[in-house]
């Protein structure tokens, strides 16, 4: 087989059997391991419940029913009521949408720009690792929450500012685990194999090099999201974030604590909810990267 | 040797060390508004106004008042605070040791529990493993701001055992010191547990196959004097990596667990900066953090280099 691999042609069609022949058995490895599937199933029922928020919950996140204010949970409030009577469920699973929505559009984000500089970055080495890895490096010495405090001090409590500090405290990190992937992968025979048949360096890297190398980056993406996540209810939660009524999970444990001898459910139902979330993105990103590991052999 | 080798890490960071101070000096002026206003209240008259401008040397070229800014920095003055008209300088001084003894405390709460839970996870597998599975991932997924606030209604507003909030400095009273400290260090070792606990079982069970191990052991060697002589020994050097890139996260990101528990050290002081738009509070903290962040990856590296000769040979 590896003999085969130095010819010419074969070597694209090896590669491409390669890919052919990982699909079917792909749900089954992902089926030797519970955590991934557990991870998955979390994070996916967050999901579900953010997409349906308006379909099941009963309901509005900001309407105030005065008669209830504080009210344990029971069958009508789940999770009880706050302060101002909002349901604590209703207001989770909303807050739910603008954690999700931080995490994806801000995980993106960094991939879209990690990708190509880690790419170029791992590809070519020597110099032009330098000049993009170096200033990376930099912005990777800053302590991230520093970062994002920072930057709200300058353009403001918002939660597209929120976006923007995680995308640029994730891109290095992004551009770095995939430069680490692309190093390896660089140095693999059927990469040679395609290069000594002619194929340009563009070509190398985007049909060879980079389908090969992506197993890292989407570990790291589920891990970023569990972390962004945490980051950007603290943000909320100290009054940089998201801001109120605007139902986010940080911010509920910010006003709950004024109250929480009184009504300990509203700072602990959103706390564990911030819990769930993150340890679904980690319990999927532990399995993927075991899967990977154990595929590599 | 040694030293030739922390003094190459300290030249290093030089222009990185510039670097940021040209970020955190152009952040603030990309800020709109004047700082002369900012300081004087906008109430002030237009006169006063460009008479401080001129004092504060703002009808320069932005980079003539880098210079001068730099200049100062250098010689240890960070400027005036806008609300107070305090030197900076000596709030970060007062402010420091606060977030130094917490970050400390958290370290030492977390090596207790992460490296004797890391080392049976790896030894003895089974039960050990699992609690270390387990630990490590509700650790790192459990928000640190919400354990202190449940541990606050727990600890203080149901038991009553331990103060909510506040400080009492080290020398009024140590009890009075570490019953302050001892909740939001625990608060925040549970999430570097986490990590320590992971680091601690992978490079146990990295150096456990090795044939000096195995040397140990056919020696004769009881198993724990084969595992704290030859095993921690030589898996110390990812574990001492670890402590130490958490060491300076912690001093610098401890913003939050200050605020919950009113701890006036360095976090909460750029946090309420932020807050009142500060700016040359946040350029200072911001500048001190990064510094603080960057000599303690030197002395790890240091350390590092103690550990393990070969990283002395390779750097040279």
């Amino acid at each position: 087989m590896s003999a085969s691999r130095s010819v010419p042609i074969p070597a694209s069609l090896a590669a491409q059997a390669d890919r052919v022949g990982a699909r079917p058995s792909w749900w089954l490895t992902l089926r030797r391991s519970n955590r991934t599937l557990l991870g998955l199933a979390v994070v996916l029922t967050v999901a579900a419940l953010t997409i349906l928020a308006p379909v099941i919950d009963r309901y509005d996140p900001t309407f105030g029913d005065f008669d209830n204010i504080l009210a344990g949970p029971s069958t009508a409030h789940i999770f009880g009521t706050d302060n101002f009577g909002r349901d604590v469920f209703a207001r989770v699973i909303y807050g739910y949408r603008v954690s999700l929505t931080v995490g994806v559009v801000s995980v993106l984000a960094a991939v879209a720009l990690g990708l190509p500089l880690g790419l170029l970055a791992g590809y070519f080495g020597s110099l032009v690792d330098n000049l993009i890895m170096r200033p990376l490096d930099l912005l990777m010495s800053f302590p991230a929450i520093l970062l994002a405090i920072t930057l709200v001090a300058i353009f403001g409590a918002k939660t597209r500012v929120t976006i923007l500090a995680l995308a640029l405290i994730y891109f290095p990190i992004m551009a770095r685990v995939l430069r680490g992937a692309v190093i390896t992968v660089r140095g693999e025979e059927y990469v040679e194999a395609a290069r000594a048949i002619g194929a340009k360096p563009l070509r190398v890297m985007l049909r060879h090099v980079l389908p090969n190398s992506l197993g890292p980056l989407v570990v790291q993406a589920s891990i970023s999201m569990g972390i962004a996540i945490l980051i950007e209810a603290a943000l909320s939660f100290i009054g940089l974030g998201t801001q109120p009524p605007d139902p986010s999970l940080g911010g509920m444990l910010a006003e709950g604590r004024d109250f929480m001898r009184e009504a300990p459910w509203a700072v602990t139902f959103p706390g564990l909810a911030i819990m769930l979330a993150v340890l679904g993105f980690n319990l999927l990103g532990d399995g993927l990267r075991d899967l990977i590991a154990a595929e590599r052999g | 040797m040694l030293v030739a080798y922390i003094a190459r890490r300290f030249l290093l960071t030089i222009p990185a060390m510039l670097a940021m101070s040209i970020v955190v000096f152009f952040i603030v002026r990309l800020v709109p508004g004047d700082p002369a206003t900012a300081i004087l209240g906008i109430r002030a008259s237009p006169d006063a106004v460009a008479v401080l401008r001129e004092e504060l040397r703002l009808n320069d070229p932005v980079w003539v008042q880098y210079g001068h800014w730099l200049g100062n920095v250098l010689q240890g003055d960070l400027g005036v605070d806008y609300n107070s008209h305090e030197p900076i300088r000596d709030k970060l001084l007062t402010r420091f040791p606060v977030t130094l003894e917490l970050a400390l405390l958290a370290m030492l709460l977390s090596a207790m529990m992460a490296i004797p839970l890391g080392v049976l996870a790896a030894t003895r597998r089974g039960m050990a493993d699992h609690g270390a599975t387990a630990l490590g991932l509700v650790g790192i997924s459990i928000p640190d701001f919400w354990l202190g606030v449940m541990l606050i209604l727990l600890m203080a507003l149901v038991l009553g055992w331990l103060p909510s909030s506040g400080y009492v400095p080290l020398r009024e009273s140590v009890w009075g010191n570490l019953s302050h400290m001892l909740l939001p260090a625990f608060t925040l070792s549970l999430n570097l547990a986490a990590v320590l606990t992971r680091t601690t079982r992978a490079a146990v069970l990295d150096v456990l196959n090795r044939p000096y191990v195995r040397t140990a052991r056919a020696k004769g060697l009881r198993e724990r004097a084969v595992v704290v002589g030859h095993v921690l020994k030589n898996a110390a050097v990812p574990i001492v990596t670890v402590m130490g890139l958490q060491l300076g996260y912690v001093l610098g990101g401890a913003v939050i667990i200050e605020q919950i528990f009113s701890l006036p050290g360095v976090g909460r002081l750029t946090l309420n900066a932020v807050l009142e738009r500060n700016y040359p509070v946040i350029q200072g903290a911001v500048l001190l953090i990064t510094f603080v962040f960057m000599v303690v990856n030197i002395l790890t590296d240091s350390l590092y280099a103690v550990l393990d000769p070969r990283v002395r040979l390779s750097g040279r």
